[in-house]
Formats: structure tokens, C-alpha cells, sequence
């Protein structure tokens, strides 16, 4: 316990420096604007921040992108409720009741509502997730290659089973991501693989390149061409905030459910806020003994999913810090941001790095407190921050992120590799095959075929030791069950419910 | 016969992809590691579960849900940007990172100033984006080559 409370002190000290502060506040309010725009997020922020990373001190680096995480997180119900457009994808519940009550000339009773509650989902969270992170990585520590290779598995099985859509695209995605990844050099003979004597491909296709092409790039040309801004912001007003407690009193036991919700969903791999929030809020509309109000402007449909979106933060960070597995999306962008410093996230980080581990928790729990001010104080202002042009803001995207791109490996090849991953990324959505199986793939692939490959080698039975193992087996038992689940559920509930008739 | 559908052209996309990536991972030599299943597991069984998914995209192809991805105009509105991108690059090639970006800045502005504000004149449009363009384009010139002292893109015409 001392030490914990020394690591946390630590943390808090760091932040007191005045790097600290720039990193952890500036980065809070950068995050909470992006967060609220429509179109753009904190994760837009963070991956075109990847490339610079490495001029950073890693506890700071940590400090700068835990504060863009949650403040964003948090900013995402600023678009939901005044325009009725979430600003990130986690806070797509809100707008179904929150936009109701804008509708009807009240913005700030929700607004008031998902600001405490996003504080009263993040500061809990991060507290387990400190828990949870130090006991389950002394867990993770002692696993060997079997054990490891079994989890990505289980991760990978996990994101293509529950990701909404065709299963069989997601596993086109995840095959296109094997593919792709395994280009460069092989993780345990160092063997030049489809690289067709491209010199600049020896090294491997980069998963920040890749993901400043996806995600920015992309997300830039689809808001250029589709042209559908709407101009809503100008004619809302937001009076000041007003304390939600008969809202929230009566609210308690949703509140108390979308937490576990928020949290346990994020914390399976590459789930997170979009299907957390939208669990929490059909599970409490299905409770509700005012169901008929549900989706008309009822506060507990603001509740719900702001609880959950902000309770999935310390939710997702515990498998990144104690497996290192990201736990969504964003922590795809934390990893790779550790991996730029030559850090490795996974059970060792919480031994050989604890003021990184510590970092992301303290900096979480006090850009939690500085958010919530930042809303109560600054409510007023929420209509000016949706009015933000966007000809200002996109321009410096994309310059910023081809940029990037050539900085990661210093040469002009990173800026095709971001280019064509523009492509791809147009043409995965043009065909619905879905992103996430594809990402997560891409970051766990190397980790996947080198634990393979070792426990291969280690073992005397070959691939059998896989299903020896009681923890891999059962790893690799609840991945395939999960898309055979996928596959096949339907047909069994249908058979179940026709023999039952 | 009817007509292909999205899927099925997606299927045979891929089909092709894996073909392509599986016919090139063959001609890797196999490793001398004992038990290890070598270099080309990994490529292999990407290009396996690529071609296998796509045979079932293929046969089971979903029903076109008729909405639109882009209409005709959107797609050319997208390739048009997408244009202007390659020309940025090239740009970067030729001139270096300090030149172009300040017309790349300029460029975008301009034509992201027709979706935001439609209304406003031509001549205010440019005026606009070439003082965007001189203040951001100075600040990440302070930010890239002064703070983080980064590997930037160097002219090809005279550096």
C-alpha cells in the first residue's frame, strides 16, 4: 500500500513540474474541445501526435495522452446534447434523449447531468483499475509463450465476435491485417518477408503510418466530401450549470449498473465506449418503469450512457497495462506510443516502469477533477466551442499528418504508406468490413506469431502444449466459442425458441 | 443471371489480394529452427483465412441495403481532395517541408472554406486562407524545426 501511495505521489509531483501542468491541462482542454466536435475526437488528436512522441519524456507523454483520452471522452456529450450529433462514437446514446431535452429548451439539465456524470464514471474507475492492474499483472508475469499466444488469440476472437456486422468481413480484416503486418522482417529468424525488394519495406509497414492514414487522413477526405456540417450551434444558448442532485438521487441504481457495465465492457479487448454506452442505456430504458419516455427526453437515458462511456476509461486501461492488450481503440494509440519509446506494455511495465503505469492512473483521476471544473465554470461557453470552422482545423490535420508520417522513419515512403492506408481505410468502409478486428490485429499480430512460433519451439508435443496448458486452453476454448457463438447463435436461440412453441 | 452484388465484388477483391500475397509467400525459404513452423505460417494463414472468408462473402453475399456510401458527386469531391494530397506530397519531394507546407496550407483552406462557408466571395476566400496559411504554417515551422528540431522533408530541387 506505501508504495502505491509512493508511485501515485510521484505522479503527482511530476505534474506539479511545469511540463506537467502544460501536458496533463493543456492537453485536457485540447481533448474536451476535439471531444465535442463532431467528426473529430481525441483519438484524432492523439494518433497525430504519435510521431512526436518520442521527443517526450514517457511519464509526460503518458500525462499528455491519459488527459486527451479523458477529457475527450468526457467533451463527447457536448455534441450529443446541443446538435444531436455525438461528438466521438461513445457518446452516440446520449443524443437520444439528451438532444430531446434541447429539443424542448432545457440543454442544461442534461448537460449538468452528463458532466457529473462522467466525473462519477471516471474517478471510480481509475481506482480499480489500479487495483485490478498490479494483482492481475503479478498474474500475467508468470505466463509463458503458450499462455500469451492463447490471450491475443482470445483478444483477436473477442473483437471479431462482438464488433456489430458480417463476421465473415471482420475476418477478412483480420486476415488483410496478418497480411500486412507480416511484411518487413520475421519477429524470431529477422527474415526479410514480402518486402519485394523495397528497401524501404525491409523494416515493416508501420503501425503509426498506418493508423495516421486510417484515421486522419481518411476521416478528413470522408468530412470534405460528405460536406454535412450544420451550422445548429449558432442559435443554441446554455445558461449556467445546475446541481442534477434530485436527477441523480433518483437514478442511483442505473447509475450504479451503467458503471459495472461501462467498466466491464471496457475492459474486454477492443469493445469500449460505443458498445458500452449503448448496452447501459437499453439495459436501463429495459428496466425502466418509464419506458414510454425513453428516447422522448428522459434523464436517465443521459445518465446511462455517460456513466458507462467514462467508467470504460480505467476499464480499458487495465488489460493494456497488465497483458498488453489494448482494450479499445485508444489504447491501440497508447501502445504504440509506449512502443515509439522502446517500452513495452504488458505485465512488466507495472515492475520496470511504475511511474508510466502510475502516470496514466493519478493523471486520469486529476484531469477527471479538471474537467468537471473546466464544465461547471465554462457551460456557458459550450455553444462557442461547437462553432469551432472547421476550414481552420482540417487544413492543419492533414499537413500535420503526412508530416508525421515522414517523421516516424524520417523518409518519404511513410507518407505513401500513409497515403494508401487513406485507401484502405475507404475502402474497408465502402465494403463494411469492420475496422476494429482489422487495428487490433495489426498491433497484436507480431506478439501472436512470435508466442506461437516460441511455444513451438519449446515444446516437445508441437502445437498440442497449446491445449495442455489449462490457461491457454482455456483462452483459445473461449475465443473459438465466442465466434462459433457468433456464427451459430442465431440458429440455436431460432431452434430453441421452435421447440419451445 | 443477376446482378453482382457489393459483397461479391469484395470477394473476388480479396480472392485476388490472397492469391497475390499467397503465391509470394511460398517462395520463402523454410526455416532451420527445429519445431519452428517458420516464416511462412503467419503470411500463410492470413492468405487462408482472406481466401476462405472470401468464398463465403462470395456464396452468402448480404443484400444491398441501398444506402449510399457517396453519391457520384461526394465520390468526386473525395478524389478531388485525395488529388490534392498526392500533389502535397509531391510538393514535399520536390520543394521541402517549409515551401510546401505554406501552399499546402493555403490550398486546403481554400477549398475547405466552399463547405463551411459557401457564401463568402472568392477574393475573401483567398485573402482568408493565405493569412491562415502564413500564421499556421509559422507555427508548426516553430513547432517541427525550432521545439522538436524533427527530420523534416528536404527539397529535392536544391538541398
Amino acid at each position: 500500500m506505501n508504495e502505491v501511495l509512493q508511485y501515485c505521489w510521484g505522479a503527482v509531483l511530476d505534474l506539479c513540474t511545469p511540463a506537467g501542468i502544460l501536458f496533463l491541462f493543456g492537453g485536457s482542454l485540447i481533448g474536451l474541445v476535439l471531444g465535442s466536435l463532431p467528426g473529430l475526437s481525441g483519438g484524432t488528436l492523439t494518433v497525430l501526435l504519435l510521431p512526436i512522441m518520442y521527443k517526450i519524456e514517457p511519464v509526460m507523454a503518458m500525462a499528455l495522452l491519459i488527459s486527451i483520452y479523458t477529457s475527450s471522452t468526457s467533451g463527447g456529450c457536448i455534441g450529443s446534447i446541443l446538435l444531436g450529433i455525438p461528438g466521438t462514437n461513445s457518446s452516440i446514446a446520449t443524443v437520444w434523449d439528451g438532444y430531446e431535452f434541447t429539443k424542448q429548451g432545457d440543454p442544461v439539465r442534461p448537460l449538468s447531468v452528463a458532466v457529473i456524470c462522467n466525473f462519477i464514471g471516471t474517478l471510480p474507475s481509475m481506482l480499480i483499475a489500479m487495483i485490478c492492474c498490479k494483482a492481475l499483472a503479478e498474474i500475467a508475469v508468470k505466463m509463458g509463450p503458450w499462455e500469451y499466444a492463447g490471450m491475443c488469440f482470445c483478444a483477436v476472437a473477442l473483437v471479431v465476435g462482438l464488433t456489430k456486422g458480417n463476421m465473415a468481413k471482420g475476418l477478412i480484416g483480420v486476415g488483410l491485417a496478418i497480411v500486412l503486418s507480416s511484411m518487413g522482417p520475421d519477429p524470431l529468424t529477422g527474415m526479410r518477408r514480402l518486402t519485394f525488394d523495397v528497401k524501404s519495406l525491409y523494416g515493416g509497414i508501420n503501425v503509426i503510418q498506418l493508423m495516421l492514414g486510417m484515421f486522419a487522413a481518411k476521416v478528413i477526405m470522408l468530412e470534405y466530401s460528405r460536406r454535412d456540417k450544420v451550422d445548429a450551434a449558432k442559435r443554441i444558448k446554455v445558461d449556467r450549470f445546475r446541481w442534477p442532485g434530485k436527477d441523480l438521487k433518483s437514478n442511483l441504481g442505473n447509475m450504479f449498473r451503467s458503471f459495472f457495465t461501462g467498466a466491464f465492457i471496457g475492459f474486454l479487448p477492443g469493445l469500449g465506449g460505443p458498445t458500452s454506452t449503448v448496452v447501459a442505456y437499453s439495459t436501463e430504458r429495459s428496466l425502466s418503469k418509464e419506458k414510454e419516455k425513453w428516447g422522448k427526453g428522459h434523464i436517465g437515458g443521459v445518465i446511462a450512457p455517460e456513466i458507462a462511456n467514462n467508467a470504460g476509461i480505467g476499464g480499458a486501461l487495465i488489460p493494456m497495462i497488465a497483458l498488453g492488450v489494448p482494450g479499445d481503440a485508444a489504447m491501440v494509440h497508447f501502445m504504440a506510443a509506449l512502443q515509439s519509446q522502446g517500452i513495452n506494455p504488458g505485465p512488466l511495465l507495472m515492475s520496470s516502469h511504475p511511474d508510466i503505469a502510475y502516470m496514466l492512473f493519478v493523471g486520469g483521476i486529476i484531469c477527471g477533477v479538471f474537467v468537471l471544473i473546466c464544465e461547471i465554470v465554462g457551460m456557458p461557453l459550450f455553444p462557442k466551442l461547437l462553432k469551432i470552422p472547421y476550414h481552420y482545423l482540417y487544413p492543419a490535420i492533414i499537413v500535420v499528418s503526412f508530416i508525421g508520417a515522414y517523421m516516424v522513419k524520417g523518409n518519404m515512403f511513410g507518407m505513401i504508406v500513409c497515403l494508401g492506408a487513406c485507401v484502405l481505410g475507404i475502402f474497408m468502409e465502402y465494403f463494411e468490413i469492420p475496422e476494429m478486428p482489422f487495428i487490433m490485429t495489426v498491433i497484436l499480430s507480431s506478439l501472436l506469431e512470435k508466442n506461437i512460433r516460441q511455444g513451438m519451439n519449446f515444446s516437445f508435443v508441437g502445437f498440442a502444449e497449446f491445449f495442455t496448458r489449462p490457461v491457454s486452453c482455456i483462452f483459445i476454448v473461449v475465443g473459438l466459442a465466442m465466434l462459433l457463438w457468433h456464427a451459430f447463435g442465431g440458429l440455436v436461440i431460432k431452434a430453441l425458441r421452435k421447440k419451445s412453441k | 443471371m443477376g446482378k453482382i452484388k457489393k459483397d461479391q465484388v469484395l470477394g473476388i477483391i480479396i480472392l485476388i489480394v490472397a492469391a497475390f500475397f499467397g503465391y509470394h509467400t511460398l517462395k520463402l525459404a523454410p526455416t532451420n529452427l527445429v519445431g519452428d513452423p517458420g516464416p511462412r505460417m503467419f503470411p500463410l494463414a492470413g492468405c487462408i483465412l482472406m481466401a476462405v472468408f472470401a468464398v463465403v462473402v462470395i456464396v452468402h453475399p448480404e443484400k444491398n441495403n441501398g444506402k449510399v456510401y457517396l453519391t457520384k458527386k461526394q465520390w468526386m469531391h473525395a478524389i478531388s481532395l485525395f488529388g490534392v494530397y498526392v500533389l502535397y506530397l509531391l510538393l514535399l519531394w520536390l520543394l521541402g517541408f517549409t515551401i510546401a507546407n505554406y501552399i499546402a496550407l493555403a490550398v486546403f483552406s481554400f477549398m475547405f472554406s466552399y463547405v463551411t462557408n459557401p457564401d463568402s466571395t472568392l477574393a475573401k476566400r483567398i485573402l482568408k486562407s493565405v493569412i491562415y496559411a502564413a500564421i499556421v504554417g509559422t507555427a508548426l515551422y516553430l513547432l517541427y524545426v525550432i521545439a522538436l528540431d524533427a527530420q523534416l522533408p528536404r527539397a529535392m530541387l536544391w538541398d
